[in-house]
């Protein structure tokens, strides 16, 4: 059975370009048109999940596990071209603690604490896919390159 | 052990929603307080800000305990010994204290996170 999502989206590729990157930093930029606010979060996850995937080299597979606390623009859509960007505050072998910002004209529009955690690829998470796939995503959006 | 215990006792009120009095270093941290997995990851990474110490969530948590006395049972080898060689933060008579209460389920309790958090402040 085929089950179609419509995500009203291009793709689901949420961060336009990451720009630097280090042990326990990450920066990037979005450029958002009459987006709502989750998709702002959905960045944000995005971006840190890119950095815990930089940090184990590719070797498990990482995803969200909470997000602790998370404030968000008063206004209903976003507009502009936001810095993202991520620091790892605290981590243990599998998790990882990240306070994750997104900043439009120098202002801090959203921020929150996001939890990852990591786990051995298996079945549904399969090595041969996913670890190539956001290997070569990763280089794409520190190159520049189109990741749609 | 006290500073230890006070504060990991604070980070599991916060985490686990209980009260601070219902945790005491033998409380069953799974059993009795009721962590899930996601918990346990939580509380790994506040252990790592809050005492400035590497975290390894499998050991810390005991996840392998099981395997490895599998392990040491079909190798032949001295059940304690083998884990002591593994989980060197566990002291001798905590794991003999372990080995008959490992059926009735998930063994790890709090002073265990204790031991683990003053080994590695010890050891790196």
């Amino acid at each position: 059975m085929e089950i179609t999502i419509n995500t009203g989206l291009d793709g689901f590729v949420l961060v336009d370009k990451i720009h630097m990157q280090d042990k326990t930093h990450i920066r990037g930029t979005r450029t958002f048109t009459n987006a709502p606010v989750y998709l702002g979060i959905e960045s944000l996850a995005q971006l840190g999940a890119y950095h815990v995937r930089y940090l184990i080299g590719f070797k498990r597979h990482a995803f969200l596990l909470k997000i602790t606390r998370c404030i968000t623009p008063a206004h209903e859509e976003l507009n502009g071209t936001y810095v993202l960007t991520g620091k790892l505050v605290s981590n243990s072998a599998s998790a990882f603690s990240y306070v994750l910002q997104a900043m439009l004209e120098g202002n801090i529009q959203m921020e929150g604490e996001f939890l990852f955690a990591v786990m051995d690829y298996d079945h549904g998470f399969q090595k041969d896919i996913l670890k190539e796939y956001y290997r070569n995503l990763l280089s794409c959006l520190k190159n520049d390159s189109r990741v749609d | 052990m006290k500073e230890v215990f006070e504060r990991i006792r604070q980070m599991l009120a916060d985490i686990l929603d209980v009260e601070g009095d219902e945790i005491l270093p033998e409380t069953y941290i799974v059993r009795e307080l009721g962590a899930e997995s996601i918990d346990l990851l939580e509380l790994a990474v506040s252990l790592n800000s809050g005492f400035n110490v590497e975290i390894n969530d499998g050991d810390i948590f005991l996840s392998r305990l099981r395997d490895y006395v599998t392990e040491a049972k079909g190798k032949k080898d001295d059940v304690v010994l083998y884990l002591l060689e593994r989980l060197p933060f566990l002291k001798k008579d905590r794991i003999e204290e372990m080995m008959p209460d490992l059926e009735d389920g998930p063994t790890l309790k709090v002073k265990d996170l204790v031991s683990y958090v003053e080994w590695r402040q010890e050891n790196g």
